[in-house]
């Protein structure tokens, strides 16, 4: 009695499929145009067979497929490419599947460009709406230098080559100037200062600018922030170049030689590394009251700035002050004693 | 110190299932996260070799398989029934489309549970034998004997006969429900 029961419940299950097989064996909904043939399986299935194209040709024949569908489809264009009938050896399922949901889209899987004929797959805008973008409009029709055919989006280096025309050398037709001062001042010619490889490095010709008498470094570059260039003046060029920023042209030499003794740090001379002003009374060679005797013996009452007269630590080579007193005066001599006392060579001012 | 029946018998019930439960979760989330694509086909099949495997146990119960001893089997039949369920669950996923599999799912979720009820209540059968098998090796019986005659009387006692009365229904429609989505997936498929 038992097995007897078992048994018609498996046969009245049967009865419930075959009446019911979309809602009972259904994997998920159809297609939207498909919905008529919800409890209808083998319109599509072939017994122990699965899906064969031919049922779908019955429908969809090969020749037609695309007329009414690939026109409304976004940046696809109906052209006279309707493929599909050079694809008669390959699966329907290679490209559709069904029972994935009512919106037709979804049942598209990933379009197999291998299977295009070359004749198209080399011709992009036989299948593809050109894009109307203000770039693309400047371009050439080769698609295949940016876009593959996998991803749109994949775009390798875009190669300026393929720009049509004057347009090639107008960079802002596509590319925004940069708002900032240097750019402003720089019209439009981007090629002399860029490549359309890349953006930088660039090389600037600063010739433009000096020609512009309104323009300093200052106006484009910022100071360097350190107490070095703080004392140092908006001359820029009296030590850099417009060429390259390093190495500098500055020359401590043409102020004092640093040499033997002398070749110390900065902040021995100039305290606190302020390069306004120096000091010699920081060497225990050149104590104040030893510094003053020394000059005072010589009738000399001005030697507070020393490198006025002192240009190096040989101290026979002077510069007297005529003057007699004003370091910074420029009339000046150079009074080279050392034919009359080179028994002192320590080097010391 | 006697244990409260909760922990002694109910806790190892839930502990089990929600453990297969956890895992299949598991494995779910592992394979769409790593987007590991695993053919369904073939946890499908191995699911339901697994769990045909453990079905020795009700072939021998019926004395159609004539090797193996009856505890072993029982065992493996706990174990590979749990395991082939995972297995099946993963299979399923949370796909709330055709209704029969999922009937079948269900049938499968209610059978495991049925398994684990009926696993504890031998576990208590079994301790009310003890004393039996006492007076058994007291009367001069051989051990194996003793052993063998105890695990059949245990499960055969009334507790026992009631719960199989639901667990073996439970499972003949389990075994319905997936043979007809086997034989359509069969018909339909290429």
């Amino acid at each position: 009695m038992k097995k007897l029961i078992f048994l018609y419940v498996f046969l009245g299950l049967i009865v419930v499929i075959y009446y019911f097989p979309h809602a009972t064996i259904g994997p998920n909904e159809l297609a939207a145009a498909h919905q008529n043939l919800n409890n209808t399986c083998f319109s599509c299935h072939v017994p122990f067979g699965g899906v064969s194209n031919d049922k779908c040709i019955e429908c969809h024949k090969l020749s037609e497929i695309g007329k009414d569908t690939l026109i409304s489809m976004d940046s696809i264009l109906l052209n006279d490419v309707l493929f599909h009938e050079g694809l008669a050896n390959q699966s329907c399922l290679t490209c559709h599947s069904e029972h994935k949901g009512i919106q037709p889209t979804i049942a598209i899987g990933k379009f197999e460009h291998t299977l295009v004929s070359k004749e198209n797959i080399n011709n992009c805008l036989n299948c593809h709406e050109a894009s109307n973008t203000s770039i693309h409009d400047q371009l050439s029709t080769d698609c295949n230098s940016c876009h593959n055919t996998t991803d749109w989006e994949s775009i390798t280096t875009f190669n300026h080559a393929m720009i049509l025309g004057d347009t090639k050398n107008d960079c802002i037709s596509c590319h925004q100037s940069p708002k900032d001062a240097v750019h402003e001042m720089s019209g439009t010619n981007c090629i002399e200062c860029h490549t359309t490889t890349k953006w930088k490095p660039a090389t600037f010709n600063h010739d433009k600018i000096l020609a512009d008498s309104n323009s300093t470094c200052i106006s484009c570059h910022q100071t360097p922030k350190d107490s070095f260039h703080d004392g140092a003046g908006t001359n820029c060029a009296e030590c850099h170049s417009t060429t390259k920023w390093v190495p500098s042209t500055f020359n401590h030499a043409s102020y004092f030689v640093l040499d033997r003794n002398h070749n110390s740090s900065c902040i021995t001379c100039h305290i606190n590394n302020n390069f306004e002003t120096y000091t010699c009374y920081s060497c225990h060679e050149h104590s104040e009251a030893k510094i003053r005797n020394e000059h005072l013996e010589e009738g000399i009452r001005d030697f507070e700035n020393c490198v006025s007269c002192h240009k190096s630590s040989n101290e026979h080579d002077i510069r007297m002050n005529r003057s007699g007193g004003d370091g910074n005066n420029s009339n000046e001599n150079r009074k080279n004693k050392s034919d009359k006392n080179d028994d002192d060579d320590d080097g010391h001012l | 110190m006697k244990q409260p029946i909760f922990i002694k018998y109910v806790l190892p019930f839930i502990h089990w299932y929600v453990i297969m439960i956890f895992i299949t979760i598991a494995i779910d989330y592992a394979l769409h996260k790593y987007q590991i694509v695993v053919n369904n086909y073939y946890l499908g099949f191995a699911g339901t070799f697994i769990l045909l495997l453990s079905f020795l146990y009700s072939l021998k119960k019926r004395k159609i398989l004539k090797f193996g001893s009856p505890k072993k089997l029982l065992m493996l039949h706990e174990y590979l029934a749990w395991l082939g369920s995972v297995i099946l669950l993963v299979h399923a996923g949370i796909h709330f489309n055709a209704i029969l599999p999922w009937v079948a799912i269900v049938m499968l979720l209610i059978a495991v549970a049925s398994g684990l009820i009926g696993k504890y209540l031998l576990k208590k059968s079994s301790a009310h034998l003890k004393e039996k098998k006492q007076f058994m090796l007291a009367s001069g019986l051989d051990k194996t004997e003793a052993d063998k005659k105890l695990f059949l009387d245990a499960i055969t006692v009334d507790l026992m006969k009631k719960w199989r009365m639901f667990h073996i229904p439970i499972t003949l429609l389990l075994v319905i429900f997936s043979a007809l989505h086997i034989i359509t997936i069969i018909i339909f498929s290429s």
